[in-house]
């Protein structure tokens, strides 16, 4: 077991004090065995010893009658809590871009784009970068269809007319919910609810009975099988709604699948020039508009180097440029 | 002194001790998790007590915030899965300079209070013994006598406050007020992410 850094400065404390009154011939060869065991241990010596040294400075207060009495205690006045004004301003802020965009019956995102819309039920819907969707409310169901991409919806209940959404040939249907929808891969169809129920089923020529999907669960549908629902940790589930608030998690992902999820919201697009350097699995969390930090910090990691061509940031071998 | 030279330990106590609250705020928020800011000093203090020469260190300040970031990026690349985010703080430099606002760098009078205070708040005995070495120049042995105490409990003393006083510097005054008041501590991290 690894010796804890209280244990060895505690000890180095020791050795500083022994120092400062004379080592004895056996202690001064067990100082020396002691400091051979862990580099840190020479570490913790020398930053004693320092401020044994340091100490010294306090001899300005030679007048130290005072010192040998006094403990003072000073009173510490709280910070202004400026924080929560800020906090109300962003909440503002965001109603207002939250409230554009009404009533249209299509919907589609640029590059990077990350589009809040309120649908006029009250339901609101996220919609991640490159994704379209179109909108049919009727008298019997609230119809969405997602034609590409993934979109974050929070439905509002309305237990006459049930909220039904559209991907491919698979379908979601929710009472008063929230969930993801993800058609972003050709061969499959990521729900993930993070509250509340919904049931997944496919249209095909022969009935399928709808598979129920829980909160903090997800559904990965393949045109082959409609898999069982998957427990989501917390961490899972934030990870995978990160990208509502502009924010990459990736949450145990490879640089190579972040570079795809990059590249998904930015003209620049970050290319791995090397494969191995893409294979390294990483944690963390990136704007989804920096991929300059997200590529820097790569390079960093792996002791590679950033060549910026055009609009491509290259990832490759090669020592790191050291300011 | 073995292990290291008194000039090494001067030049350490002047130049690298008193960057220590910082840079401890700095690791607390750019360091992976995984890492604890204890070891990676203790770490950066072996580096540069085993420098063969520091004449050639002109900016030190520059030079252990380089070290540090070398010894996080060396755990770093050793370990499995990584926090890669704490890796972009890592990388950049020039965020590093600027996060350092004045306020934050003590100047010479306020670490001289600084370690004032960190003397008054020791135990009366340890205060005592540490102020007839330090300020009385008295050797332990003589300590020992005029208090009629062993060399032994002289020395235990003695290493309580240098102990206490090494702790004390990990933080600049705001931090120990905080300290002071335990419940404020979150509240204080929170300040200064």
């Amino acid at each position: 077991m690894r010796e804890n850094a209280e244990t060895i400065d505690a000890a180095a404390a020791q050795w500083v004090i022994r120092i400062d009154r004379r080592l004895t011939e056996s202690e001064r060869a067990a100082l020396e065995e002691w400091l051979g065991a862990d580099p840190r241990r020479v570490g913790a010596l020398a930053r004693a010893q320092a401020g044994w040294v340091y100490m010294d400075r306090a001899q300005v207060y030679r007048a130290a009658g005072e010192l040998r009495e006094s403990r003072t205690a000073r009173r510490w006045r709280m910070a202004i809590p400026w924080a929560s004004a800020a906090a109300v301003l962003v909440a503002v802020a965001t109603a207002l871009w939250a409230w554009q965009g009404y009533s249209r019956t299509h919907f589609a995102t640029a590059r990077g784009e990350i589009r809040k819309l309120n649908l006029e039920d009250g339901t609101r819907v996220t919609l991640d970068t490159l994704s379209r969707l179109s909108v049919r409310y009727g008298s019997a169901t609230r119809l969405v269809s997602l034609e590409a991409g993934e979109a974050l919806f929070e439905v509002a209940k309305d237990a006459g007319r049930p909220f039904i959404v559209q991907a491919g040939n698979v379908r979601v249907r929710a009472v008063g919910t929230a969930f993801v929808v993800d058609r972003r891969s050709d061969a499959s169809v990521d729900v993930i609810v993070t509250h509340g129920t919904v049931d997944v089923w496919r249209e095909a020529s022969s009935p399928e009975p709808a598979v129920r999907v829980d909160a903090h669960k997800r559904l990965v549908t393949t045109p082959v099988q409609a898999a069982q629902p998957a427990e989501l940790t917390a961490a899972q589930l934030a990870g995978a709604v990160a990208w509502e608030n502009g924010v990459i998690d990736l949450n145990g992902r490879t640089i190579q699948e972040a570079a795809a999820e990059f590249n998904r919201y930015n003209a620049r697009t970050i290319v791995i020039r090397d494969p191995a350097l893409g294979s390294q699995t990483v944690v963390g969390q990136f704007q989804t508009t920096d991929p300059v930090a997200f590529v820097t910090a790569a390079a960093a990691m792996l002791d590679a180097r950033v060549r910026t061509d055009g609009d491509r940031l290259i990832l490759e071998s090669g020592p790191t440029a050291q300011k | 002194m073995p292990a290291i030279s008194t000039a090494r330990a001067q030049w350490l106590a002047i130049h690298i001790i008193p960057l220590e609250p910082q840079l401890r705020r700095w690791l607390k928020r750019a360091a992976p998790h995984s890492l604890e800011a204890d070891d990676l000093i203790q770490e950066a203090y072996a580096k540069l007590a085993g420098l063969p020469t520091i004449s050639n260190i002109t900016h030190p300040k520059a030079y252990l915030y380089q070290t540090v970031k070398r010894l996080i990026l060396d755990h770093i690349r050793r370990s499995k899965l990584v926090s890669i985010e704490a890796m972009a703080e890592v990388a950049q430099p020039a965020v590093l300079e600027e996060s350092l606002t004045p306020e934050r760098i003590l100047s010479g009078r306020q670490e001289l209070e600084r370690l004032y205070r960190a003397i008054a708040r020791l135990p009366t005995k340890c205060r005592s013994v540490f102020l007839m070495r330090k300020f009385d120049d008295m050797p332990q042995k003589a300590i020992a006598a005029q208090l009629r105490v062993s060399e032994n409990t002289v020395e235990k003393w003695m290493v309580r406050a240098l102990r206490m006083i090494l702790e004390d510097l990990k933080t600049t005054e705001t931090d120990f007020d905080i300290r002071a008041g335990r419940d404020r501590v979150a509240d204080g991290a929170k300040r200064d992410a």
